[in-house]
């Protein structure tokens, strides 16, 4: 489950989200925006926000509170936008987190898998973490972020 | 790979498909001189590339080929059926070596020797013998020059004429060269390019004009020294020769090539995907011109308004450039046709033309990627089951040679193609019948459906017309599946047929997917894109507007002209919060002959978006088509109506059609009688009930044991008035009588006025709880009662005696039926045909009622009920009852000995009848 990080120190983008810190590799990452303007999408399941225009594309955004289970942002904070790319699906999604830091350089030696208490939720949108002198650095697993459930459309009778 | 080799590639490719369409247009025109090199060019260079990239398969089946296109280019052999599918053979054989190539990178390893073999064999057939006439007639004339001349002075007669035919408006320079190659073919005893035929291409394809022609030519090669035997011979000639009114493929199709050849030396290559990015950005670029304009329109003395004027022209300049290489000629997509068309003659065995129209239309490669597959199947339809043997032709007193019509053109933002053959045509009795052993439709259907309508049968799913499924079609998964895909790109396929004559398809599809006409509409303060194509229609309701929002039992429905449109919310579907809104506006959506409205609350504007992909982790909403971003730099949703559509409930995508169609049709389809009489309501009943209406003067009455009857057809028919008295007014009073009559007994139901018939939804809104009445429905406007026919039947006709001749019959029929609405609407149909009616809703209490109060000699359930097995172990015959017959599926008719239509009297009472029969044989 893990591709964990190998031997060679790796660069990554770092973002918070309530009082978590999380890591994403930098050459996942496009782009950062600062609260950009969703749109909603109706239906849409309740992690995605809405659609983003990133300059003439549509980029659909993730609110990572709500995918983590945390509880929703004061809507008057500005929020920060983390532009992925989607290996699977070839396209561009946007991750809505609070903060965005700076790129950290880790070292392999920091490395740490996911602690086995850490819930089931989050042991499947993370790959491990690293020790910080201040803080523990999960580092998301992007692609699982965006494996979201999406509810089955019934014909209304 | 080399890049050597890549480019020979692509150039092959094109070149082999050139060369197939050259093949067969030298079946045709066996003789074209300019034609045989051409191809013999192209085979040679392909030759000649091969061998020098060393590609010896390639090279020794593309010289085996070469040699024969020599000979056919020398004269030494003429082109037959035969030599042509050899060579045509050849160029699959390199198209699939070409295809390994491209895969692997190198040719397949083995070898083409029996092919090989035979394409030599043909080109060393001894050279064909000369024509046996002592001297060629051309010679006979005079040669070119004189055929020349006298074709000219031909036409210019015909010009000087005062009256009759004068080929006015023909351009001149073009019909001579036409006329002159088409005389000078016939004389070399090439009968294909017929006089008829180049005339037709310029519109002079009337007999007459051609007689007159040929008389003409006749007097001016006499003038130029030719015998008359000689005139006779060629007028014979070009006479004999298929006088088909028609534009020669080949030649249109040559002048076209003409136009290409030009082009090819001012253009490159371009990686698909290069031209796909171009678009995208061209596409933001109008975007962000969208979003300047709109920013700078709030501030009219802006510095930077000057050259935002000039940058929006600029875009808008660049936009349609970049459209226009985003274009491709429609002859991209049917190439391949004459081909295809081809290869069937040769397997049917029937003589085969493609004619084409309007080639060069260009359209969006990707919409022209879309209708490729349909026209591929369109054609082989037309081929196998359109067009007929060359006996059954010939019987029919047409050509042998039967054609297959493209033709494609612009109108509007669309592009119109149309697929016409001359064949058959669509056999609507023969349609009939295969539909009522479907059990598409029912016996009555079958007879009152119009032809055009029974014609669309061909478009429902499994409906196949071919007597015998051949390996080319009539395995049933076509049309539906063309009008399917068709629909897909938001475009529409129209049929019309004329039995003997021919069908004729037409396709309308939008010229681009990329960017659409879209209505930006709101609902609960969000924005959607709505395709224009859709929709049909705006209509206000509430507020301002007249008209307003019904419901039936929660389903919002429209009342629009005579029709019951259903409606979906859109607020409700996309499950946002309800709001108060006065106004709101309905977005009549049609797809296919199915029609709804989708309630919105605003509808701003027109405008032209450009459709981007929904993101991935979207598209299990099956609600939208795509994503757009505005001018202001929204992003919103664009709503598809086929998915819409879905929500409405029994629709998929294989019944959407009959579906709607049942909804609209039982919507439609109830004829009321409505009529004044008791209280104040208007009263209705189905009009299939009803035998006759009379008007009766009151003095005819009499009195039979108190009660009233009237002396009516040779018997005594007890009267009834809608109040239940027994009086009606005075002796003088000429009242009108309602003649419910089953033969065997008749009753009159006396009412004060007949109102109207109109057609209406037998849809109930009222439940009644009175005596005499079955519930309420709104029939224009008014609430109408529905009478309980049963109620006054028992009243009336229990002490009625029957016909003295009538044998005394009392059956017992048991009505299952979760509506006790449509339980009592059957009922008294029963009672009129002599049966004494028990009814039930459900299959489990009929069974129970069966050990009570049974036998029952007939038994009548909706067919949709559930559990039907149950009825199985009553062993009455068991007729089923439907709404709709045509949305009857053949799955749904099993284990019913007969089908009726439950508003029809007549059926059903024809399917008691041929149960009796039976009973009784």
């Amino acid at each position: 489950m893990t591709t964990a990080p190998s031997s060679a120190d790796i660069d990554l983008v770092t973002m918070s989200v309530a009082d978590a810190h999380f890591g994403v590799p930098v050459l996942k990452v496009r782009d950062v925006l600062d609260s950009p303007a969703t749109y909603p999408v109706p239906l849409a399941p309740a992690e995605i926000r809405g659609s983003i225009n990133l300059r003439g594309r549509i980029v659909t955004a993730i609110d990572l509170r709500m995918r983590l289970g945390l509880p929703p942002r004061d809507p008057a904070l500005p929020s920060k936008c983390v532009i992925v790319d989607s290996e699977a699906a070839g396209e561009p999604y946007a991750f809505i987190v609070d903060e965005v830091g700076d790129v950290l350089t880790v070292s392999a030696k920091d490395y740490e898998p996911n602690p086995i208490t850490l819930s089931r939720e989050w042991s499947g949108l993370c790959q491990g973490l690293y020790r910080r002198e201040s803080t523990l650095l999960l580092v998301l697993d992007t692609q699982a972020v965006l494996r979201i459930e999406t509810r089955k459309f019934e014909r209304v009778a | 790979m080399d890049d050597v080799v890549r480019d020979f590639l692509a150039e092959a490719a094109e070149s082999m498909d050139a060369l197939d369409r050259s093949l067969v247009r030298l079946e045709d025109a066996p003789g074209d001189p300019e034609l045989l090199s051409e191809i013999f060019r192209v085979m040679h260079t392909i030759k000649g590339t091969c061998g020098f990239l060393g590609l010896q398969r390639l090279a020794a089946v593309a010289h085996a080929a070469e040699d024969i296109l020599g000979q056919f280019r020398d004269g030494a052999i003429s082109p037959t059926q035969e030599s042509v599918s050899a060579v045509l053979e050849a160029v699959d054989v390199i198209k699939a070596l070409l295809g390994e190539l491209e895969a692997n990178g190198a040719e397949p390893a083995g070898d083409d020797k029996p092919l090989v073999a035979r394409l030599r064999a043909i080109a060393q057939q001894s050279p064909k013998a000369e024509p046996a006439s002592a001297e060629p007639l051309a010679s006979r004339i005079g040669g070119l020059s004189t055929i020349d001349c006298g074709v000219e002075l031909a036409l210019a007669r015909i010009k000087a004429r005062s009256e009759g035919v004068r080929f006015n408006g023909a351009p001149e320079e073009p019909l001579h060269a036409a006329l002159r190659d088409a005389v000078w073919a016939a004389c070399e005893g090439e009968a294909n390019l017929s006089l008829a035929r180049t005339l037709s291409q310029f519109e002079l394809s009337e007999p007459v004009e051609v007689a007159s022609f040929m008389t003409c030519l006749g007097e001016a090669l006499a003038e130029l020294g030719a015998a008359p035997a000689t005139i006779a011979d060629l007028a014979a000639l070009l006479g004999a020769a298929d006088p088909k009114p028609s534009a020669d493929p080949s030649l249109v199709a040559r002048s076209s090539d003409h136009a290409a050849s030009g082009v090819a030396a001012q253009s490159i290559r371009v990686n698909v995907e290069a031209l796909e990015q171009l678009m995208n950005v061209a596409s933001e670029l109008v975007l962000i011109r969208n979003q300047l304009i709109q920013t700078l329109r709030s501030q009219p003395d802006s510095p930077f308004a000057a050259p935002l004027q000039r940058l929006n022209h600029v875009t808008t300049e660049l936009q349609e450039s970049v459209m226009t290489t985003r274009m491709q000629p429609i002859s991209a997509a049917w190439a391949k046709l004459p081909r295809l068309a081809r290869d069937l003659a040769v397997e049917l065995n029937k003589r085969i033309e493609v004619v084409t129209h309007g080639a060069e239309t260009e359209l969006d490669r990707q919409v022209l990627e879309m209708i490729k597959d349909p026209l591929t199947h369109m054609i082989r339809n037309a081929a196998d089951h359109g067009l007929e043997s060359p006996g059954e032709r010939a019987k029919a007193g047409k050509p042998e040679m039967g054609r297959i019509m493209l033709s494609a053109r612009h109108e509007g933002s669309q592009i119109v193609i149309e697929v016409a053959d001359d064949g058959r045509g669509l056999q609507a009795a023969k349609l009939r019948a295969k539909a009522l052993t479907r059990g598409l439709i029912t016996p009555v259907e079958a007879e009152s459906l119009s032809d055009a309508k029974i014609h669309q049968l061909i478009f429902h799913p499994g409906f196949s017309t071919a007597e015998a499924v051949s390996g080319i079609s009539g395995r049933g998964v076509g049309m539906d599946v063309v009008r399917t895909n068709i629909e897909k790109i938001g475009g529409a396929v129209e049929l019309s047929s004329t039995e003997g004559k021919g069908t004729r398809f037409t396709i309308r599809i939008p010229l681009t997917l990329t960017i659409v006409s879209a209505l930006i509409v709101d609902c609960c303060g969000e924005r959607f894109a709505m395709p224009q194509s859709a929709v049909v229609e705006l209509v206000g309701v509430g507020g301002g507007s007249r008209r307003a929002l019904e419901d039936i039992n929660g389903a919002p429905v429209l009342r629009l002209r005579d029709r019951l449109l259903p409606l979906i919310s859109l607020q409700e579907l996309m499950g946002m919060p309800k709001r108060e809104n006065e106004e709101q506006s309905i977005l009549v959506t049609s797809l296919g002959a199915f029609s709804f409205g989708i309630i919105v609350d605003r509808v701003f504007d027109t405008e032209e978006i450009v459709v981007k992909p929904a993101a991935s982790i979207l598209r299990s909403i099956p609600y939208y088509s795509g994503a757009t971003i505005l001018g202001d730099g929204a992003v919103i949703m664009i709503l598809d109506p086929k998915g819409i559509a879905s929500s409405l409930g029994s629709i998929d995508a294989e019944q959407q059609e009959t579906a709607s169609r049942g909804a609209v049709r039982a919507a439609e389809r109830t004829q009321l009688l409505v009529v004044r009489g008791g209280s104040h309501a208007p009263k209705a009943t189905p009009l299939q009930l009803v035998s006759r209406i009379e008007d009766v003067r009151l003095s005819q009455v009499e009195y039979a044991n108190d009660k009233p009857v009237l002396q009516y057809r040779g018997r005594l028919m007890p009267l009834v008035d809608l109040g239940g008295g027994v009086s009606f007014g005075a002796p003088s009073e000429t009242k009108p009588v309602i003649v419910f009559d089953n033969e065997e007994r008749a009753i009159g139901l006396v009412v004060d006025e007949i109102v109207d018939i109109v057609e209406a939804p037998l849809v109930q809104e009222f439940h009644a709880d009175r005596p005499g009445v079955l519930g309420s429905l709104v029939v224009a406007d008014a609430v109408t009662d529905v009478i309980d026919l049963a109620y006054y039947w028992r009243m009336a006709a229990a002490d009625a005696a029957p016909r003295a001749d009538a044998a005394p019959l009392v059956k017992r029929a048991l009505i299952v039926d979760a509506s006790p609405f449509q339980r009592n609407l059957i009922a008294p149909l029963l009672a009129m045909a002599g049966f004494q009616v028990m009814m039930t809703s459900d299959a489990a209490s009929a069974a129970a009622l069966a050990e009570t109060d049974g036998p029952f000699d007939l038994i009548f359930t909706d067919a949709a009920l559930g559990e039907r097995n149950m009825l199985d172990s009553l062993t009455a015959p068991v007729i089923g009852l439907y709404d709709d017959p045509l949305a009857v599926r053949q799955r749904d008719t099993e284990g019913f000995a007969r089908i009726a239509c439950r508003f029809d009297r007549d059926d059903v009472l024809n399917a008691v009848a041929a149960l009796q029969d039976k009973h009784a044989a």
